[in-house]
């Protein structure tokens, strides 16, 4: 793998005497779409928050696109995040106080894109998770499933994401769903060569990605590996 | 009914440590409720008590020349910026000892040359002797002053004095004849009491307006947001109630409940520590009156009420509001401009109401305090809508990104986000309204000039009853102060000029006063008429040069070439009856008392909407944690999401303080006709802008606080975890799930 977006070394998180995440290697390659697989309990979402450089880890170290996240100041690593990766959740957590077209377009909006061009690249972003013409809808006049593109539509919205972070982003999803959230996000490592991490615990969603790595169990208490 | 009964308490005083900060802020909000509701009682009661002991000493007019048993002149003087009475008493021939005819608080007339002072008096220093009488003992209370039966509060300043022996109030002119004092069921505070001494405590429409501005209604805000206060543990067991299938109705019925035991606990923790306290109370702090002891005492069954209608209050807010938390439809309709009405009516009852009753010729002053309530009330209320009226025209408009989603955010919810500025609007508009209130007539001011502070001395002064040889008496009298002048006060006959004349015959008469005073009026020892003109202008005058006529002149000008008090003329004149000084110098001598009870219920009312702001900001900060983490996964990051959540709470705050200003300002207006406020733009300015100001920096503070904001790094997949909905949880119920 050359140049990997993603590189975790002997990454391990302890939250007082809980141990959250034990420790970890992962790399991810550009255009790759890894999916995170374990347990309950077994630290998935915490390394994706450690990813997402919103989690310091206890050890180990995180690197993404070459930066060493443990190094950035807490201004530069949003900043960093904001230019660079998305993220989608198993809930769309749209901000209900914007329709849908100003949902997507708020990263650009707060990355300092003028209003107008921001509405203008979320209604093509909209086009493109299949959703053109749902600009003005309010979020609570979507499905779950119309919700769920919405979101991914505003954690790719910017032309310079290399890497999407999704904890469980079909979870809440019927069957139909499931398969066009997980085309899309597909699609989307394929066409803009973006590095995918997909926290899951569906085994059809994961067998369609490239690479599966799988967190082993633990008890979370003191003391234990 | 057990079962309910269960439910209810189970929720109400869960040990869940969700259910903790609902549980706090319910209790407390309702102690602070309950003990401002307890004390509004307590002070209507004590106003009406001081109102029944000043009809009590009010006697009943004889109606025919036979029933004519007791004379009264009333006098007064200026003291300490406060107006004291004093009562010259004189029985009619043959009721010397008549019982029927003894003020209340004295066990008999005082003898001839007497004087009887009230406590409140006595508490300034003045005695019978300071009023150049005898002391009596005819008082009951301490020291032989007046008793309690005889006063309202301590702090009444009143002396009942009995002319010199050999003297006697005369008759006609401004002399008041009673037949007897009330019997206790005859005491009537609503008769026009022309023996009324100054107010230590406001009466009626005054007080109920002080109580309900400064208690009632900030107390009632805060109990109605703490009440609101956000339990995911009351949340989700009214939402499981439902899902299996509960009768809504019984849910808000538990709902409601919840909220009533726990306002309960902090409803009779204040009843138990009002009725502890109260007996020992007579002090009303800030204001500097003093009760006579027991006054702030409320009587068990109506303490009993207030505390049973907070309870209800509370539970009747808990239970209101949506039952299910839907994500996919807005769970209240958006504040119309029905939210505005009680403010709009407010306004109109003091812009139009107020001219009207005017012009019809009915007393303003109630309708002006009922205006001013309304839009105390109507503030709060109408922060919603006023709120969402200028967010939605910001969302619009401006370029700034993080005011841009704030607005959204406060037009969306308007009301949660209205929240705090709706108790700010409401701190605002109080301080303009004391402002108005405090600079203006009733706020009264300290004497700024006055003989006693003045390089001289000028007094007019009369008396009843006047006889030959009164002035010589009084000379002498004066004498003794030295350095003094008495000229006859003659009244003008004339209509078209009512000022009295002053005889001057000789350099003697004015010399110390105009040397004194920087006035040449005598050339070579001759008067100098055209220099006695700025001093004729400054006594109000005619100085007239050639000698007059007159028997028995009643009325003096006193001319000291030193600063002399009231007091000390008093005590020199004090041997004729009614004697009555009053300082030519003096420039004002208004009451503080409103001024002060003003202070203090702006101080408490302050203090009850800080603390529900306080208590508001916490919640906010608590909420914030879940809500940052949304925005953050939004494409925020912590700074963005900062100054998202200030301008979401400032906003607000700067939509309604035109609202504060602009309230403040017709009230100030408006007030100025029945003379309750001065119009004062300038200060109304002022303190709207230094509580804009304070507002600002207190959220400013409230949202920096590291340690509240630090979770939300770490919650932010936590957070998530608790949600099953697709939008956020700013929303008019916070953080519904």
């Amino acid at each position: 793998m050359t140049d990997p977006v993603v590189t975790v070394t002997g990454v391990e998180v302890r939250i007082g005497r809980t141990l959250a995440l034990p420790p970890v290697d992962l790399d991810v390659g550009r255009g790759e779409v890894v999916a995170l697989m374990g347990p309950s309990g077994s630290g998935k979402t915490t390394l994706l928050d450690c990813l997402l450089g919103l989690q310091t880890p206890t050890s180990g170290r995180i690197r993404v696109l070459g930066e060493d996240l443990r190094t950035m100041s807490r201004r530069s690593l949003s900043a960093f995040r904001r230019r660079n990766v998305g993220i989608v959740s198993q809930n769309p957590e749209l901000l209900a106080e914007l329709d849908v077209v100003e949902n997507v377009a708020v990263p650009l909006v707060f990355g300092g894109t003028p209003r107008v061009e921001a509405l203008a690249a979320a209604t093509a972003a909209l086009a493109q998770v299949g959703l053109a013409g749902t600009d003005r809808l309010r979020p609570e006049n979507l499905s779950g499933g119309e919700a769920q593109r919405v979101a991914l539509a505003r954690a790719v919205v910017s032309p310079d994401i290399r890497l999407l972070v999704a904890d469980e982003p079909t979870a809440a999803l019927d069957e139909e769903n499931v398969r066009l959230m997980t085309d899309l996000i597909l699609a989307l490592a394929r066409d803009r060569d973006v590095a995918v991490v997909v926290a899951t615990h569906d085994t059809d969603v994961a067998a369609r990605c490239d690479r599966v790595h799988r967190l082993r169990e633990h008890r979370a208490h003191a003391g234990a590996r | 009914m057990r079962v309910f009964a269960r439910l209810v308490t189970r929720l109400a005083l869960s040990r869940d440590p969700a259910q903790r900060w609902r549980q706090l802020s319910v209790a407390a909000s309702s102690l602070v409720a309950a003990w401002c509701v307890l004390a509004a009682v307590a002070l209507t009661g004590a106003s009406h008590d001081v109102a029944g002991a000043s009809a009590s000493r009010f006697p009943i007019a004889a109606s025919a020349p036979d029933e004519d048993a007791l004379h009264v002149s009333t006098r007064g003087f200026t003291i300490d910026g406060r107006q004291a009475s004093i009562l010259w008493l004189e029985p009619a021939p043959g009721h010397e000892h008549d019982p029927a005819i003894v003020p209340p608080g004295l066990r008999a007339l005082p003898a001839p040359g007497e004087a009887v002072v009230s406590p409140g008096l006595v508490r300034l220093g003045v005695t019978a002797r300071s009023l150049g009488a005898a002391p009596s003992t005819a008082g009951l209370g301490e020291g032989g002053a007046i008793g309690p039966a005889g006063i309202g509060t301590q702090d009444e300043l009143f002396a009942y004095v009995r002319p010199a022996p050999g003297r006697t109030l005369g008759s006609g002119g401004a002399l008041l004849t009673f037949a007897r004092f009330p019997a206790a069921g005859e005491v009537d505070p609503s008769r026009p009491n022309p023996l009324a001494v100054e107010d230590a405590v406001p009466r009626g429409p005054l007080m109920a307006a002080l109580v309900l501005g400064f208690l009632v209604v900030p107390a009632g805000a805060a109990l109605v947001l703490g009440v609101r206060a956000q339990s995911p543990v009351r949340r989700a067991r009214s939402e499981l109630l439902l899902r299996i299938g509960v009768d809504p109705r019984f849910v808000r019925l538990l709902l409601g409940a919840e909220g009533a035991v726990l306002a309960a606990v902090g409803a009779v923790a204040a009843l138990v520590a009002f009725q502890l306290v109260a007996p020992h109370v007579a002090v009303v702090p800030l204001t500097g009156t003093v009760l006579v002891p027991g006054t702030l005492q409320v009587p068990p069954v109506q303490a009993a009420l207030a505390v049973l209608g907070v309870v209800a209050a509370a539970g009747t807010v808990s239970a209101g509001g949506a039952l299910v938390a839907s994500t996919r439809t807005r769970s209240t309709r958006p504040p119309g401009v029905g939210g505005l009405a009680p403010l709009l009516g407010g306004l109109v009852v003091l812009l139009v109401g107020v001219p009207v009753v005017h012009a019809l010729g009915v007393e303003p002053a109630p309708v002006v305090l009922g205006g001013a309530l309304l839009l105390l009330v109507g503030m709060p209320v109408a922060a919603p809508a006023l709120s969402r009226l200028v967010a939605t025209r910001v969302t619009g408009t401006t370029d700034d990104s993080h005011l841009w989603l704030a607005a959204a955010r406060v037009a969306h919810a308007p009301r949660r986000a209205s929240r705090v500025a709706a108790l700010l609007v409401a701190v605002t508009y109080l301080s303009a309204v004391s402002v108005a209130v405090h600079v203006g007539p009733l706020g009264g001011t300290q004497e700024v000039r006055s003989s006693a502070t003045s390089a001289v001395g000028v007094f007019s002064a009369d008396w009843r009853d006047a006889r030959p040889g009164d002035v010589d008496d009084l000379r002498a009298a004066f004498a003794e102060v030295g350095g003094t002048t008495v000229l006859p006060l003659l009244t003008s006959e004339d209509p078209d000029d009512p000022a009295p004349r002053v005889a001057v015959t000789s350099c003697d008469d004015v010399a110390a006063f105009a040397r004194a005073a920087g006035s040449p009026t005598c050339a070579d020892g001759r008067l100098d008429t055209e220099g006695l003109a700025p001093l004729a202008d400054l006594l109000g005058v005619h100085l007239v040069v050639e000698p007059v006529a007159a028997d028995a002149p009643d009325a003096v000008l006193f001319l000291s070439d030193h600063p002399v008090d009231t007091l000390t003329v008093h005590r020199a004149g004090a041997f004729l009856p009614a004697f009555n000084p009053h300082d030519v110098l003096s420039l004002s001598g208004g009451s503080t008392v409103l001024s002060g009870w003003v202070a203090a219920g702006w101080a408490v009312a302050v203090v009850v909407l800080g603390l529900a702001v306080l208590r508001e900001l916490v919640e906010h900060a608590i909420g914030a944690v879940r809500e940052d983490a949304v925005l953050l996964r939004a494409g925020l990051d912590d700074d963005d999401a900062l100054k998202v959540t200030r301008w979401t709470l400032l906003l607000p705050v700067l939509a309604t303080a035109p609202a504060a200003y602009v309230g403040g300002l017709v009230v100030s207006l408006v007030g100025t006709g029945p003379g309750l406020t001065a119009y004062a733009p300038g200060w109304i300015s002022l303190v709207t802008v230094v509580t804009l100001a304070l507002s600002g920096a207190a959220v400013v503070l409230a949202t920096s606080r590291p340690a509240l904001r630090r979770p939300a790094r770490r919650s932010a997949s936590r957070a998530r975890d608790a949600d099953d909905a697709h939008v956020t949880p700013f929303a008019e119920e916070p953080a519904r799930v």
